[in-house]
């Protein structure tokens, strides 16, 4: 036994120590660069790389999301109005008066708003601001409340469509009730992440994924071709998830999140209210759905939420290429046929 | 001749420690890596579902026409409308590879090691 066959030994049972732990560790490392603001949408937006880009391509691509971000974010702003626009809080502080001249941007999207309502069977209504004021004051007191059913009742009578005047061509909107008011809250996040997303795509932009508070969407795949794993909390055990899934070229959203919760004599209630009974929906504990356009996603998270199953699965079904999950209070989930969830 | 011997006993004992901590750390590794192993369904080759081998449950697959269950990082088949059965005496499973094939149904109910890291969370 010499001395150079210990040496040799030593080093042997090292290599293969090195080996085993090597073998166990990712070899899979992309440098992700991320960044986060939170101005917009009274939320935390975060746009992410796993393109494998450089960090100054990077920052760019950011600076133009944050600038289409803000540019939503102030049209879309049902509290506060901004010098040199007229947004949506203009619109409904002239509700019962004149016909307000907007930016074509906000036209369009009353327009897809108008449309995902009839797709959605009025479930997701922009229009039903009267009564989700009432909510949002509740939910807002130093104690929360409930409105009460006869508020609720009067303001849901300057609920629907019928009540906006839009007039493409003059780029104008009118509230004809003044009582109605708009709340694109159920929306708003999802349409301008995917205006976001159809930037970064026209510059043919993949590997990014922006997050707006939840609303994710993500464009193409990692540099390395894998998708990204979204795990979707049990609203059981918010420390826990009750499911992970792959997604790649398309969005997740979820409604009744654990977060979008607010209490009254320790009962929960969501913040998605249920335009059919004019409280908060509880079907679920949360829906997610997961389709290529975030806007539509969006649009249905907050129709499921307040639909049975049954019927929300029809709706699903009639869509292309829509999937959606469904957790129940007691926990028990249900999806799609061509969802594959790890269930966990 | 001496220093030669103690020289031996050294180097056996150095070997024999080394060669433990070597087997130590690979059990370490192993158990950690079990914790992340999964339980997928496939369906005609398609992933259908997947199960954290950690779920403890029984849980109806392929639309209620075969059950499985999950128990302390096993998986066995315990219902199957099909008339052979053979899938549910074929037992509980538990190591990266091994399967279970429904042939009647197209189900094969694998476990494998998986990738459990979380890019977002909602």
């Amino acid at each position: 036994m010499s001395l150079r066959f210990r040496r040799a030994v030593i080093l042997a049972v090292l290599l293969f120590l090195t080996f085993l732990i090597a073998s166990c560790s990712k070899t899979k490392e992309i440098a992700v660069h991320s960044e986060v603001f939170y101005s917009y949408f009274d939320t935390v937006s975060e746009i992410s790389s796993y393109a494998g880009d450089s960090d100054a391509v990077f920052h760019e691509n950011a600076a133009a999301v944050s600038e289409l971000l803000d540019h939503w974010h102030r049209m879309l702003d049902i509290y506060h109005e901004y010098e040199g626009i007229n947004n949506l809080c203009t619109v409904n502080k002239c509700a019962g008066g004149e016909a307000v001249k907007v930016d074509r941007d906000l036209i369009d999207f009353i327009l897809y708003a108008k449309d995902m309502c009839v797709l959605t069977y009025g479930e997701m209504d922009i229009s039903l601001g009267a009564v989700l004021r009432l909510w949002h004051d509740a939910r807002g007191a130093d104690v929360p409340y409930l409105p009460s059913m006869e508020e609720l009742e009067e303001a849901s009578r300057h609920v629907g469509f019928d009540n906006l005047e839009i007039d493409v061509s003059a780029c104008t909107l009118r509230l004809t009730d003044s009582s109605a008011s708009l709340d694109p809250g159920a929306l708003g996040k999802g349409y301008a992440a995917e205006k976001a997303a159809q930037m970064l795509i026209s510059q043919n932009v993949t590997g990014y994924v922006i997050n707006l508070g939840g609303n994710i969407r993500c464009i193409g795949t990692k540099a390395d071709g894998s998708p990204w794993i979204t795990g979707i909390r049990d609203p059981g055990n918010p420390e826990k998830l009750a499911v992970t899934l792959k997604i790649s070229d398309c969005s997740c959203v979820t409604s009744g999140g654990y977060e979008r919760y607010f209490t009254v004599d320790g009962t929960r209630y969501p913040h998605i209210i249920d335009k059919d009974t004019l409280m908060p929906a509880t079907g679920f504990a949360s829906v997610s759905v997961i389709c290529k356009d975030s806007a539509l996603a969006d649009a249905l998270a907050t129709a499921l939420f307040c639909m049975s199953y049954e019927d929300g699965l029809a709706l699903v079904s009639s869509l292309d290429n829509v999937q959606a999950l469904w957790i129940s209070d007691d926990g028990s989930l249900r999806y799609t046929k061509e969802l594959a969830p790890v269930i966990l | 001749m001496n220093r030669k011997h103690t020289t031996l006993v050294r180097d056996t004992l150095l070997i024999i420690t080394l060669l433990l901590i070597g087997i130590i750390l690979l059990f370490v590794l192993r158990g950690r890596s079990n914790e992340g192993s999964y339980v997928i369904i496939m369906y005609q080759n398609e992933e259908k579902a997947r199960f954290s081998l950690a779920s403890d449950g029984i849980y109806n697959i392929n639309n209620g026409k075969n059950r499985i269950e999950i128990l302390g990082g096993k998986v066995r088949m315990t219902y199957a409308d099909c008339p052979d059965e053979l899938c549910i005496r074929q037992g509980w499973i538990e190591y990266d590879g091994q399967s279970i094939i429904c042939l009647p149904n197209k189900i094969t109910v694998m476990v494998s090691g998986g990738d459990s890291l979380v890019d977002f969370v909602l």
